[in-house]
């Protein structure tokens, strides 16, 4: 008898999983199909199953399945990533930038640009992600000097001190060069297009390990959310909890910001529009997080090649768009869900 | 059954010190209500029995075993600590709450055992909430919430359980209820019970056992009529009381007389 | 917690600033506290003595004794002093006094110490304005070199009033809630900063990277005609603001006790709002959006007057001793090389942030 409410709960939950895997699967189908050459779907069936080289099997296979990989990834990346540092510092203004990641990797960039004259989108994305690790460590070293370890308002301050300073020194940077500066850019209005599709299996590693660390974060996150007193009586020590979503955040950001740019704003709203669906387990939240991620993602690039027809409009822009007004409408419609 | 020894205790939060060689044995206790003017060091104490606290010199002793060096999931299958007002996040559901303090049983493959699940169920049915499993804690009354929480330490499934003020913020009836449940705790499951109580009269009635702490040090320990004494009262509480028997229980029922002599005898403020 | 944001109460905030002074003329009554005056006056000080030392460096150097003799009437040096220096390190320190007094304000209203002009929409909706004036201003035919030249400032103010004023009518909802505000204010700063990063793409890098100076925040080649209005402006929105001070005192009491103590809570909130925006509005307009200067400001003012809340002179004097002396630096650190004074004031005031941090967590333990 008291199987009743948890089991319907949790059927309940694996049918919006279920729903939001299949809106995935649509979405990038479409992103496949639709643009300046709309594909139709037999015809993407043939380019991915069997191509014989007519220019649509080119269209698909060089442009659409890297640009939709790289959507997908980006867009999953992003969105746990968010809802992890929402959790972690109990911040619903939290980005996945907020600790440093997304300014540490610029900075990287802009100044292997600067000093190495580094050219080749290659190279720099391993000094962005490079940038982001250390800034992400730096972050955690700074939000835990003085005793007490890291708590969710050190960390906040730390990020966004550490986060201003590298944009103060980027600033100095671009200006004095304007190569950096061509980069920096575009890389800020963030593109899943025309990326080389040489970079995914470079940086799937990265994102899948990080995928893999935040789910496992999952559990010892759930007993953090009921403060710290709490999880530790819950047997679940606090720092290694902290270490391992601070871990997955940079992996899952740092890779996803060092290809496709600084498209942190998927990480702030979805993990908002994710935990409406899920509620506050964050064994839910993470995967619905991941998938809506993907979704707006690939969502607003379907629409940017729809409005702008013939031609397109960049992701980043849409998704301000899109996602912003929505925002807005949310935290107007709704008292604001205090984390 | 379980034990919990504290042994030469100093506590204290960065310089100051707020607990200095206490040891206390509460093994086999049963039910053990921590008593003493605020800022005594009680909830200090308490949450240095749970490991939540690190001492700054002295041991911790549980079932013989320095807390300190066990590692904390196995402390926490043998002792639950619930501390004082806590919080949990908005939405969040009764079921939730209490399968939460599954979480020293589980790992990550073994995530939703049928142990789990009977845990969970007996919790909620012990507190009485099984009705309201999936509301979601906000909506919940003072009392209920209350429930709750200790729902949650229950599926816990420890022998020792440890308590900051469970009864604060609730009303009388309130707090009765959740003091029964306490009681029947340790009566029908062989819990040992640790728990800080502001309320001398409910403490002398549901406690097997009182420790009265002043200035961080045991002032006095043992049965409720032994320790509830005129002489103890007006030492710890700079209070002016007389004694009397509870004609429900047979205990004693301290009545205060018109107000404490306590400007001279005041303990330093703050907790 | 009622608040998820971080809100550190500051350091020490036990104190209650000291000693404090009562003044009784006739029915006119003040209560007067030393340090916050001191503090005050050794700014003011601090602040002539950089603007003397500001218009003294250039190509042409020139003393701080004879700077403080030619602004005194002397005829050497006058048109170096007056014409070509003077304005610039004025604009500066109007543009300072104005950010820091704004961020005070917004800082008290959304009690929250990362809450600035910024989380109000103001900065990155003048940013979009001006580089949408810039980028299209350059090439796009409609827009001609002189009007955009004149356009700058006017898009900026433009921008900043329309986003700010824009934050402000989104997050009413039955009266101002100060955590709805930051919330709405980080919507509306996200939108603008992708737009702004899009429009940036679109035009050269030449275009890009002149745009690149007025976002970072620049008091380059400011003149009268940049002193005056900004100026006017201050003279009119800071007295205004400080005769409301005493209503943001009893708002940091919290909602509930604010009222009870007669105050109309969301009348005096919207009023101090909307000062807080026109004022970071005039200032972005004048010298584009200097970093840092209304988020640090407030709250190194907060800590030399030993105060519990963010001093409203205070920030405004730390707010232009900061900007003319990173203005300085600025200038003259990097021979050559003049960067935007945005870059210096980031540079400066995040280490001093984060040693802020650290220091605070040394005392809590």
């Amino acid at each position: 008898m008291t199987a009743v409410p948890l089991g319907a709960l949790r059927r309940h939950r694996l049918l919006i999983l279920l729903g939001l895997a299949l809106l995935t699967m649509g979405v990038t189908v479409a992103s496949i199909s639709i643009g300046a050459m709309r594909i139709p779907l037999p015809g993407v069936w043939s380019a991915l199953v069997h191509p014989t080289g007519t220019e649509q099997d080119d269209v698909v296979r060089s442009l659409r399945l890297p640009r939709t990989a790289f959507g997908l990834l980006a867009g999953t990346a992003l969105g746990m990533a968010g809802a992890l540092v929402q959790g972690h510092t109990r911040n619903p203004l939290a980005d996945p930038g907020l600790l440093g990641v997304t300014q540490g990797a610029a900075f990287a960039m802009v100044l292997s640009i600067f000093t190495l004259g580094v050219t080749d989108l290659r190279v720099y994305i391993w000094f962005g992600f490079a940038g982001a690790l250390v800034a992400s460590v730096a972050v955690f070293t700074l939000g835990s000097v003085g005793g007490g370890g890291a708590t969710p308002i050190t960390l906040a301050l730390a990020g966004a001190a550490v986060s201003t300073l590298l944009h103060g020194l980027i600033s100095g940077l671009v200006l004095l060069d304007q190569q950096a500066l061509n980069v920096y850019r575009f890389w800020q209005a963030g593109a899943i297009a025309g990326r080389d599709a040489r970079l995914l299996p470079q940086v799937l590693p990265f994102v899948l390990l990080g995928l893999f660390l935040a789910l496992a974060n999952a559990p010892g996150l759930n007993v953090l959310s009921l403060g710290e007193d709490v999880a530790r009586s819950l047997g679940r020590r606090v720092g290694p909890t902290r270490a391992l979503g601070i871990a997955s955040i940079t992996l899952l950001t740092g890779s996803a910001v060092a290809v496709c740019g600084a498209l942190a704003f998927v990480g702030l709203i979805v993990p908002h529009v994710a935990r409406a669906l899920s509620g506050p387990d964050h064994r839910w939240l993470l995967p619905y997080s991941g998938l809506l991620g993907a979704i707006l993602l690939l969502g607003a690039d379907i629409a940017g090649r729809i409005v702008a027809r013939p031609g397109e409009l960049e992701v980043g822009i849409m998704l301000a768009l899109i996602g912003g007004p929505f925002f807005i409408a949310l935290v107007r419609r709704r008292k604001p869900v205090r984390l | 059954m379980a034990s919990l020894t504290a042994r030469d205790l100093r506590l204290g939060y960065g310089d100051r010190i707020v607990v200095d060689g206490l040891s206390l044995d509460l093994g086999d206790a049963g039910v053990t209500a921590i008593i003493g003017p605020n800022g005594c060091g009680k909830s200090t104490l308490l949450r240095a029995l749970g490991r939540l606290l690190k001492p700054h010199a002295g041991r911790v002793l549980l079932d013989g075993d320095d807390i300190a060096k066990v590692p904390t999931r196995e402390v926490a299958k043998r002792l639950a600590i619930l501390p004082q007002a806590p919080q949990a996040p908005e939405g969040l559901t009764v079921a939730d709450l209490v399968t939460r303090g599954r979480h020293p049983h589980q790992s990550w493959y073994r995530q939703w055992s049928s142990s789990d699940e009977g845990a969970v169920a007996d919790a909620l049915a012990k507190t009485g909430l099984l009705e309201l499993a999936d509301r979601p804690l906000d909506e919940l009354s003072g009392g209920q919430r209350q429930r709750a929480w200790i729902s949650m330490a229950l599926a816990q499934d420890t022998g020792l359980l440890l308590l900051d003020e469970p009864t604060t913020f609730l009303d009388l009836a309130h707090q009765i209820e959740v003091l029964e449940l306490i009681r029947r705790l340790h009566a029908d499951h062989g819990r040992t019970v640790v728990m800080v109580l502001h309320d001398l009269n409910l403490a002398a009635r549901y406690a097997d056992r009182l420790v009265a702490m002043r200035d961080g040090r045991v002032a006095a320990s043992g049965a409720p009529a032994e320790v509830l004494t005129v002489e103890l009262l007006a030492e710890v509480f700079g209070l002016d009381a007389k004694i009397i028997t509870d004609p429900v229980s047979g205990g004693p029922l301290v009545v205060p007389l018109g107000g404490a002599r306590s400007a001279t005898a005041r303990p330093p403020d703050g907790s | 917690m009622r608040s998820p944001i971080p809100r550190t109460a500051p350091a020490g905030s036990v104190r209650t600033g000291g000693v404090s002074l009562t003044v009784r003329v006739a029915r006119v009554s003040f209560r007067v506290r030393p340090r916050p005056i001191t503090v005050a006056l050794a700014g003011l000080g601090l602040l002539a003595l950089l603007m003397a030392l500001s218009v003294g460096r250039g190509d042409f150097p020139i003393g701080v004794g004879d700077v403080f003799r030619t602004l005194l009437g002397g005829e050497e040096n006058r048109f170096v002093v007056m014409e070509l220096r003077l304005p610039r390190a004025l604009t500066g320190a109007l543009v300072g006094a104005a950010l820091g007094l704004s961020g005070a304000i917004a800082q008290a209203v959304a009690r929250n110490p990362l809450a600035s002009p910024d989380v109000l929409g103001v900065t990155s909706g003048a940013s979009v304005a001006v580089v949408l004036v810039m980028i299209t201003g350059g090439g796009y035919g409609g827009v001609s070199g002189l009007i955009a030249t004149l356009g700058v400032p006017f898009a900026g103010l433009a921008g900043g009033l329309v986003a700010g004023i824009g934050v402000y009518l989104l997050a009413w909802r039955h009266g101002l809630d100060g955590y709805r505000l930051v919330l709405v204010g980080i919507g509306v700063t996200s939108i603008a900063a992708n737009v702004k990063w899009w429009l940036l793409t679109i035009g050269d890098v030449d275009q890009a990277s002149r745009a690149m100076v007025w976002i970072t925040g620049s008091l380059n080649g400011r003149g009268w005609e940049h002193v005056r209005p900004v100026a006017l402006a201050l003279m009119l929105l800071i007295p205004l603001t400080l005769l409301g001070a005493h209503k943001l005192e009893a708002l940091r009491l919290g909602d509930d006790s604010a009222r009870g103590l007669g105050l109309r809570v969301d009348l005096a909130r919207s009023l101090l709002v909307l000062a807080a925006v026109a004022l970071a509005a005039v200032a972005t307009a004048s010298a584009g959006p200097v970093e840092f200067v209304a988020l640090a400001a407030p709250q190194i003012a907060l800590r030399l007057c030993g105060s519990t809340r963010p001093p409203l002179v205070g920030s405004l004097v730390v707010g232009a001793v900061l900007t003319v002396g990173a203005d300085l630096i600025a200038r003259t650190a990097f021979g050559g090389v003049e960067l935007p004074v945005g870059v210096v004031t980031a540079v400066l005031g995040a280490p001093f942030l984060i040693y802020l941090l650290v220091r605070s967590r040394r005392k809590a333990t």
